[in-house]
């Protein structure tokens, strides 16, 4: 080990400092207001799910209808918190990896204050429900604000985003690292599923073909976690990984593999959500059959970031980023495994239109492997980007282990196995439905409860990030982790 | 702030093991501790793909393409759904109507529904001396239908004479929230019960037409003189054949073509 470091490392921390702080402000902009829509986002949802349990919830009040919480609930995670969690490590990931700094850092500052604006609006749309000036929640799962939203957040997409193609075009350097396929794919596949899905069901549903607009918008979901937020959470887990533990990624063939392997089956995944359903059978096998395969890509991916980190169990322990974009690796192996299961025909019959059955599946899949890959890109990028370390180890452990707990229970416990009990309740015809709904009631409480949780961890770490937002981080060179050692090397 | 930096720590996992970037550059840590400290990231490895991930991945192509296979015909677009995939039906696919001859239908329903009168008139129909007046082979009873099914509508109240005894008591209206089929079945019981033998199997649209005269005669119940007017009462509507089947449940006229 070199004792001395090289005109050359100066350099390359020269200009990584120099990158960070050309992005500062769109990068805590976007982490900051999609930690504030988080936030807003589970305290909908702790109403909604209470709502499903105990309607009288909260009185009358047409405002926090379930219908319209439980709409604004999932907008808010979606284009609230996990777009723009998305957009903030895809234009630093990508100025990093691309060794180019933002020039256009304004530009995206402003839009991004755009795409806030219009998903405020559109909230307030759901929220204030039919009658409303600028119109209601449309009730079209993932595409719930008004109509007029989507146009503006495509705009304000295609200004966020430019900018990072333009990076990886004037790249310096010749190699193309593994998160740049994927930051790369992300940046294209994203305006093609929501243009395209947007486009085709509001067609097929205004033609009156509301089953097909149903199978679009099943495939809609199901492309924007395959195609947008599984290649961004894949990108940062393969930067964070080698990053942290000084490795070289396990295997390379095994990047490739997973890169093109998710390029084929990603697309296909979706319809079997709808299987039964009056339109052409060959589309809803497909998805059902994309759907299981997507395990290969998922296995590929883990196996090489868990390989890269294998033996480095200190790391893992000691780095929040580490730790966090581990759970969320494991999360990317639940998700795809649960993927599976739920698109088996046997079990389709009895959670398609349970409670749960796609609630929990993308709960697992947006908190327990996006949202947790993001958590570890933050705490790894925020201290980097304000120049300043993490406040508290406290704040980031209750984080960390509230959030594991929470969508475990929720998301696997609660809404899958609460799917197929109810599922099964439904299927059995010879008891009243009644049956059901009282075999339901245990779950939905406990959905309720473990959103309880998971909202105090992200109200918490939405503070956690507005102090370092507001620059009054720690001013040291040490960074902030979650154990406390003691020295190997002894003090003189 | 950086002149009395602690020796670097080898665990550290985000610290740069090998260098005290404080000491080696000052400005670069004072502006940059985070990414000073970085690692750098390598070159790729290239370990190959395993043997064990090749065989998982087998086992995972293995089940998708079952499961992609598993319809018959992809691109039938007249086959649009899978038997497999409709929600089971009750009973193992088979939908029976439980049928019955109309005669036996109307015996059944009527022979249940009866339950509400014997407790006056008697299991056997032949009521109580004085007060609630015999049903077998009662004149009331055995001609028009209309009398019977008003008797059951409204109820009955004050002197009547039946096959020679008079009696006087009172009938509660009993037919409330009772469907047509229910009425006729209960006339149909009583008029072919306690050794009456009339036959007539009385329609839906026959029913239709008694509660025509009953909506006439309001809410009261019937003396002998209201009931005298309807005992040759003849209907528009015909009876329904004997071969007729009926859904026991419903009541409703089942078409033995389907």
């Amino acid at each position: 080990m070199a004792s001395e470091i090289t005109s050359q490392q100066v350099e390359d921390n020269v200009l990584r400092s120099q990158i960070d702080r050309s992005l500062r402000h769109p990068v805590m902009f976007f982490f900051t207001s999609g930690a504030a829509w988080l936030a807003v986002s589970l305290i909908l949802g702790v109403i909604a799910s209470a709502k499903s349990h105990s309607p009288g919830f909260l009185g009358e009040c047409s405002f926090f209808n379930y219908g319209r919480v439980f709409q604004a609930h999932m907008a808010t995670f979606i284009y609230g918190w996990g777009a723009q969690a998305a957009f903030g490590v895809i234009i630093w990931l990508m100025a990093r990896l691309s060794r180019q700094e933002s020039k256009k850092s304004g530009i995206i500052l402003a839009i991004g204050h755009f795409w806030n604006f219009a998903i405020s609006l559109g909230t307030l749309c759901i929220l204030m429900g039919p009658g409303f000036i600028l119109g209601s929640g449309t009730g079209k799962a993932w595409m719930y604000f008004p109509d007029w939203v989507w146009p503006v957040l495509l705009v304000c997409y295609f200004g966020i985003g430019i900018w990072s193609v333009i990076a990886f075009r004037v790249r310096r350097g010749g190699h193309v690292y593994i998160s740049q396929w994927y930051l790369m794919a992300a940046l294209f596949w994203f305006p093609w599923v929501f243009l395209t899905g947007n486009i085709f069901i509001n067609t097929f549903a205004d033609a009156g073909n509301g089953v097909m607009a149903a199978g679009i918008n099943a495939w809609f979901r199901s492309a924007m976690l395959f195609l947008f937020f599984t290649p961004v959470a894949i990108a940062s887990a393969y930067y964070i990984t080698p990053k942290v533990t000084g490795r070289p990624v396990y295997s390379y063939k095994l990047a490739l593999l997973g890169f093109w392997s998710l390029a084929v089956i990603g697309p296909w995944a979706g319809m079997q959500k709808v299987m039964g359903a009056p339109i052409p059978s060959f589309l809803q096998f497909a998805g059902a059959g994309a759907a299981v395969l997507f395990i290969i890509p998922a296995l590929c991916v883990a196996v090489n970031i868990l390989k890269t980190a294998t033996g480095k169990t200190s790391a893992v322990a000691h780095s929040p980023s580490l730790r966090f974009t581990m759970a969320g690796i494991i999360g990317l192996i639940a998700t795809a495994v649960v993927g599976g299961l739920l698109a088996l025909p046997g079990a389709l019959r009895y959670t398609q239109f349970a409670f749960g059955g796609t609630y929990g599946y993308e709960i697992l899949a947006l908190y327990g492997f996006f949202s947790m890959s993001m958590f570890g890109a933050i705490y790894f990028i925020v201290p980097r980007v304000t120049n300043r370390e993490w406040i508290s180890v406290g704040l980031i452990r209750q984080h960390f282990w509230l959030s594991l707990y929470g969508v475990v229970f929720i998301g696997l416990f609660c809404c899958i196995l609460g799917a197929f009990m109810h599922g099964y309740a439904l299927e059995t015809f010879t008891v009243p439905a009644e049956s059901a709904q009282d075999r339901l009631y245990a779950y939905t409480v406990g959905v309720t409860t473990g959103w309880v949780f998971v909202a105090v961890a992200n109200v918490f770490f939405c503070l956690h990030l507005l102090l370092m937002w507001l620059r009054l981080g720690r001013r040291s060179s040490h960074p902030t982790l979650l154990q406390h050692h003691t020295p190997t090397i002894p003090v003189a | 702030m950086s002149s009395d930096q602690q020796p670097v720590d080898p665990p550290k996992p985000d610290l740069e093991d090998s260098t005290n970037v404080a000491q080696a550059h000052e400005e670069v840590s004072c502006t940059a501790a985070a990414a000073s400290r970085e690692q750098q990231l390598r070159e790729n490895g290239l370990e190959p793909v395993s043997i064990w991930l090749m065989v998982a991945g087998f086992i995972v192509a293995i089940v998708g393409g079952s499961v992609l296979f598993a319809s018959n015909n992809f691109f039938s677009y007249d086959e649009f759904t899978k038997q497999d995939y409709v929600r089971a039906e009750y009973d193992g696919n088979k939908i029976t109507i439980p049928m019955a001859l109309a005669g036996d239908t109307y015996m059944k329903k009527g022979a249940a529904l009866y339950k509400n009168c014997a407790a006056c008139h008697g299991a056997d129909g032949a009521g109580v001396a004085g007060a609630f007046p015999t049903l077998a082979g009662s004149e009331w009873v055995t001609g028009s239908g209309a009398v019977p099914a008003l008797a059951i509508i409204h109820g009955v109240k004050g002197k009547i004479e039946v096959s020679g005894n008079t009696y006087n008591g009172v009938m509660p209206a009993m037919a409330d929230g009772w469907s047509d089929f229910d009425i006729a079945a209960l006339v149909y019981y009583v008029q072919n019960s306690f050794g009456n033998t009339v036959g007539e199997i009385y329609s839906t649209e026959q029913i239709t037409e008694i509660r025509a005269i009953s909506k006439e005669h309001g809410k009261n119940a019937m003396t002998a003189d209201d009931l005298k007017k309807h005992l040759d009462k003849k209907f528009v509507a015909a009876a329904l054949t004997p071969e007729t089947m009926l859904n026991l449940k419903t009541g409703e006229v089942v078409d033995a073509s389907e």
